[in-house]
């Protein structure tokens, strides 16, 4: 039931010059902590986090609500000029929007992807405010049997859409689950393929296992041409002479709506996804790329598309607002940075569940405005920094990679303060390169990685509540229909394959 | 019509096909549960039917439509550069984050520029050049410093040199 009286009151807590300033600060602390390699935005979350003891509700969380969608964007600008995510959740913005940069579009892909950030965010926010109850009420159907279903569609979905060659796509998986499991057994505390190595007993760590995945390639690639071509590898991309005689274009409100399938795409299943416990905005990502991709009309899908950065971008920024659904109706917090903001909250006095919206009606309220209220200050200031960003491109490469190298090994480190994370972050390097090389997708690798100890705690859960009777994975009619739309996307894309084969051998 | 070919394609195919073969077996004799060895053995399973349908798809696909991975020389960088990026990571804990970042960035700034220099034959302007390059090293060590340790509080062990 709307509450006008609560709604006027949070209006003018949060429309207020202290709220503003407070999100402006952390708009800037996420932009430019996030676009650090290495350093995950939950880092200035959590260092912000102590002011909640200090400042009041609408401060505080105006400092992180703008320091999480700060972060969640600034991850983009990094994996767009330099091929190297910022956080996990750009991983899938690599392809396309570094291949743009190396077309010497770099400022159009920097500014697809602030735009598809701030589009995916206000409507994931609007879809919080509007069906924080009817999905608020679904979320508790999704038990174990429902999940493994779920993840199951995810993987297959990314596998058969990520790859000409199936073998390239299901090898890549495999890669990925196989890198998931190594660590302790989620259930038994067992050690798996840890080799003898105490380090490894904790398994592996997302962010180096992706910081390296990604940067290390890119980096020996680059340094390679410093030194075997040094006149070749003066900036960034092909269009180097381009991009220092021409003042490069910007994207114009025609390209933007031409990707209106990617950002619709995008925004819807990041939202949906977003607002399940666990699947968080990397997999949300992915998801929606893979997915788009069989809907987008570009060629350059996966090369160097506007369209790709635009899916991506939605959908890791449309997580935003639907992480706060499971959050604010039944204090499930579905990632870290949730967690993080519940713990916020509950410093605040504010005990999340069922009853909060009828009991904390404000500060509902007033959480809804500051979600809004954010995306402005994101789009305002990620404008700023995208000359800046662009500028950064057309430094030397033999000046520019030694310190990005330099940069993310401390970031590296500085994330949980451990040696060994380096060595997984250099060993991912390798993994990556190989990747790089025999043109495996990375799609299967990170969406697998991130989905197995999710899908294993939820199959090995709904096999212990079914005492090993695997029709309990098909009773439910949720599962029925998961498992249904995966069988269907499979034939559909086998089909689509052998006509596309068959069209090119008629041609 | 199915053709043979050692393709380096179907060469990486057979090795994987072989290692994780290997693998599967392997973890028949690990003193785990078999609970514990299910997802092991699907990803197991899953590497070893992509190399198969790797090795497979050569096989079956017209020798023109064949795609190779490219045969350059990568691996002594493959080698070197995640060696370097450990000798810093080891050099920073070790010795002092301020003394490796400058130390790491001068020299590979120096080399870069007397190696273009003799080849543009320009070593007369080489010092100058080394110099701003060493100037920017210390801006830069001097912005990591602020920016890790003095505003991320980022844990650095006691080193002899800071």
């Amino acid at each position: 039931m709307f509450d006008m009286d609560a709604m006027r009151e949070a209006f003018f807590v949060v429309f207020a010059l202290d709220t503003a300033l407070y999100i402006m600060i952390g708009v800037i602390v996420g932009i430019s902590v996030g676009a650090i390699p290495g350093l995950a935005h939950s880092l200035p979350i959590a260092l912000v986090l102590p002011f909640s003891f200090v400042l009041p509700i609408h401060q505080t969380m105006g400092l992180l609500i703008g320091t999480y969608k700060g972060g969640t964007y600034g991850g983009s600008i990094t994996a767009i000029s330099f091929g190297t995510p910022g956080t996990s959740g750009a991983a899938a913005t690599v392809a396309d929007g570094y291949g743009l940069t190396k077309l010497g579009k770099g400022k159009k892909a920097l500014e697809m992807g602030l735009y598809a950030s701030v589009t995916g965010d206000t409507l994931s926010d609007l879809a919080l405010i509007f069906l924080v109850v009817p999905i608020g009420m679904m979320a508790p159907r999704f038990g174990p049997a429902e999940l493994s279903a779920l993840y199951f569609l995810a993987l297959s979905l990314v596998i058969v859409f990520s790859t000409e060659n199936p073998g390239k796509g299901i090898l890549a998986a495999g890669v990925g689950f196989f890198l998931a499991i190594i660590g302790r057994d989620i259930l038994t505390g067992g050690l798996r393929f840890t080799f003898g190595v105490r380090y490894l007993e904790a398994g592996f760590p997302l962010v180096p296992l992706l910081i390296g995945f990604f940067a290390v390639p890119e980096i020996i690639k680059k340094i390679k041409e410093v030194i075997e071509r040094p006149d070749d590898s003066g900036v960034i991309g092909e269009a180097a002479e381009k991009l220092l005689k021409l003042k490069e274009e910007g994207l114009t409100l025609k390209e933007f709506l031409a990707s209106w399938r990617g950002l619709g795409l995008g925004t819807i299943i990041g939202t949906l996804l977003g607002a399940l416990p666990g699947p968080g905005a990397t997999l949300c990502s992915y998801t929606a790329y893979s997915v788009t991709s069989q809907f987008s009309k570009d060629v350059n899908y996966g090369k160097g598309a506007l369209e790709g950065v635009a899916t991506a971008e939605a959908a890791n920024n449309a997580t935003c607002g639907a992480t706060f659904i499971p959050l604010l109706t039944f204090g499930i917090p579905g990632s870290s940075i949730a967690a993080l903001l519940m713990a916020a909250l509950i410093m605040q006095g504010i005990p999340l569940g069922p009853r909060v919206v009828v009991d904390h009606t404000v500060v509902v309220y007033t959480l809804f405005l500051l979600l809004l209220l954010a995306n402005p200050f994101n789009l305002l200031f990620g404008k700023i920094l995208i000359p800046v960003y662009s500028k950064l491109t057309r430094i030397p490469a033999a000046i520019l990679w030694p310190v990005i190298t330099l940069v993310l090994v401390i970031g590296t480190y500085a994330l949980n303060n451990r040696p060994f994370d380096i060595v997984i972050c250099l060993i991912a390097g390798v993994i990556g390169y190989f990747f790089k090389w025999f043109k495996l997708p990375d799609g299967p690798l990170v969406l697998s990685f991130l989905v197995t100890p999710l899908f294993e705690a939820n199959f090995r859960q709904a096999l212990t509540i079914s005492r090993g009777d695997f029709t309990y994975f098909f009773t439910s009619g949720i599962s029925q229909v998961l498992w249904i739309v995966t069988l269907a996307t499979i034939i559909l894309f086998v089909r689509k394959r052998r006509k596309t084969d068959a069209d090119i051998s008629g041609n | 019509m199915i053709t043979f070919r050692a393709t380096l394609n179907v060469k990486i195919g057979v090795l994987i096909m072989l290692l994780s073969a290997a693998a599967f077996t392997w973890t028949y004799f690990m003193p785990l549960r078999s609970m514990e060895l299910f997802i092991p053995r699907i990803s197991l399973g899953l590497m070893g039917l992509g190399g198969f349908l790797i090795m497979l798809k050569d096989f079956l696909e017209p020798l023109e439509k064949i795609a190779e991975p490219p045969r350059e020389k990568i691996l002594p960088y493959l080698a070197g550069v995640p060696a370097a990026m450990w000798l810093y990571g080891w050099s920073f804990r070790n010795i002092g984050l301020l003394t490796s970042t400058f130390l790491f960035l001068t020299i590979w700034w120096a080399w870069i520029s007397i190696r273009d220099a003799k080849r543009t034959d320009s070593l007369q302007s080489v010092t100058p050049k080394i110099l701003k390059l060493a100037a920017l090293a210390l801006v830069i060590t001097a912005s990591v410093q602020v920016l890790f340790i003095e505003l991320l509080s980022m844990y650095m062990p006691r080193t002899f040199l800071p």
